[in-house]
């Protein structure tokens, strides 16, 4: 009769047996994931904040005790906020090596229009916060974008551009060193009491208004015209784990290790999604894979009553 | 006698100052063994493997000097293959890649034996699910392994010996000769 530790070697020359027959790749080296093009960009963010954004902070005669003492920004910040972000923006920019394709202008960025790729029933003084934190609303935005991105640093995915009203804050995000990509969209920011929460945020091409939360049950389609990656999505509980009935890939036994469904590209349909009962807030968040997470698109949803 | 593998694998336990290619070409096969046994996910032990060697290159500098690169990688695939995060990324990008009618490659079918041992020593406490991959998929000793995962000889020793009982407990196999 065998040991346990017979089987475990019979069956260990089985699997390195098994691992010659897939097949040899020779090593290519990665593109785009140096650390010189990430330390050019850092080092020039570094420098647009210290050469333009803190002498314009000084200029426009603001209070810091506004911020400190939790009241709304005023106008002259916004407006040093959008300076501050559009010059980091162009600055990332004119880091791109020269070979990579510009992205798409960004589309003109109205709430309204945001609105309509969001779930009927997102409002503003309502919306669940999917993230939050404390300072510069475009610092608490790089964050979310490196908290929600894993190649965020490596690959260069920041604020773009922005447009702020007395409360909310709508950022462009899009990547900077990423040439299959295009891949882009807006971040809705509200401020209030010192905190600043990440109500959603969108992708081009991607839309979350066919979800909605009634009576308990989360249901409707994810659809996405973007061809750039795959669509995968997530339910999220409010620890960032997936609750049960989380969508799972086609074909894929909900007993493996897949957490996330996906509809695979654009042209094999939208990705559903019919979970009950929801009883805690949740979130659904939706990204376009290939290669890497190349979107987000992310709306929180809490049960009334 | 040392296999092919074996030696291998002691050649980048013991060489600094290889080539990276040369590192890749040793390592990448033994990679993806150690990455199906302890994720368990055929479509994703490849890219498991590519990107704990990819990570290596980006580190080549750093970690080409000492004495065991391949327990820094390693090191690497067995902390991403633990984050549930990391790893639905590597098999979501496998699944969008098979969608796009790329080639997935993939670890062949794995049915019988190695999925009933296997299949329960993922069972185990993360920690003794990559001390026994460590053991028998690459055959390193305790000082190795204790190595690779930062912790003392000793602690090698109790987790491997608490894992090999309960995996004879569960599979009803004889725990020792």
């Amino acid at each position: 009769m065998k040991t346990i530790e017979q089987h475990l070697d019979e069956t260990a020359e089985m699997i390195r047996e098994l691992s010659k027959e897939v097949p040899n790749r020779r090593w290519v080296e990665p593109r785009g994931r140096t650390r010189s093009r990430v330390l050019v960009a850092v080092a020039a963010a570094a420098l647009v904040l210290v050469a333009i954004g803190l002498p314009a902070l000084f200029m426009t005669g603001d209070d810091p005790s506004d911020v400190a003492d939790g009241a709304a920004p005023s106008q002259n910040t916004e407006t040093t906020i959008a300076t501050i972000a559009t010059t980091l923006g162009d600055t990332v920019a004119d880091s791109r090596p020269v070979d990579v394709e510009e992205p798409s202008a960004p589309e003109e960025m109205t709430l309204d229009g945001l609105l309509s790729v969001l779930p009927e029933g997102f409002e503003l003084d309502s919306a669940t916060p999917i993230f939050s934190g404390t300072g510069d609303p475009n610092e608490v935005a790089t964050r979310y974008l490196e908290d929600r991105f894993p190649d965020a640093l490596s690959l260069g995915v920041g604020v773009e551009s922005s447009s702020a009203s007395s409360s909310w804050l709508l950022l462009r995000w899009a990547w900077s060193s990423i040439e299959e990509s295009g891949a882009a969209g807006y971040l809705v920011l509200l401020e209030h009491d010192g905190v600043v929460d990440v109500l959603a945020a969108t992708t081009d091409g991607v839309d979350l208004s066919g979800l909605g939360l009634v009576d308990g049950r989360l249901s409707g389609t994810i659809a996405t015209t973007n061809t750039v990656g795959g669509l995968g999505a997530d339910v999220l509980d409010i620890n960032g784990q997936p609750v049960a009935g989380s969508p799972y890939p086609e074909g894929v036994s909900p007993d493996s290790a897949f957490r996330w469904g996906t509809a695979g590209y654009s042209d094999q349909g939208p990705l559903a999604i019919d979970i009950s009962p929801i009883t805690e807030p949740v979130t659904v968040r939706v990204n376009l894979v290939g290669g890497t997470l190349l979107s987000i698109s992310e709306v929180g949803f809490s049960p009334t009553g | 006698m040392t296999s092919d593998l074996e030696a291998g694998i002691e050649d980048h336990f013991t060489v600094s100052g290889l080539s990276f290619e040369f590192f890749y070409e040793q390592q990448r096969q033994p990679l993806i063994a150690l990455a199906y046994a302890v994720s368990g996910s055929r479509i994703a032990a490849e890219d498991l493997a590519q990107e704990a060697l990819v990570a290596a290159f980006e580190a080549w500098d750093e970690i080409r000097g000492k004495d065991n690169p391949g327990t820094w990688v390693r090191r690497i695939l067995l902390n991403q293959a633990a984050s549930a995060y990391r790893r639905k990324l590597i098999e979501l990008r496998a699944v969008a890649r098979h969608a796009r009618d790329l080639p997935v490659a993939g670890f062949p079918e794995v049915t019988g034996e190695i999925d009933r041992i296997w299949g329960e020593v993922r069972r185990l406490p993360r920690r003794q699910v990559q001390m026994i991959a460590l053991a028998h998929i690459d055959g390193l000793n305790q000082v190795e392994i204790a190595d690779t995962l930062g912790i003392s000889k000793e602690s090698v020793n109790t987790h491997l010996r608490r894992a090999r009982q309960t995996l004879a407990r569960a599979l009803n196999i004889e725990e020792t000769t």
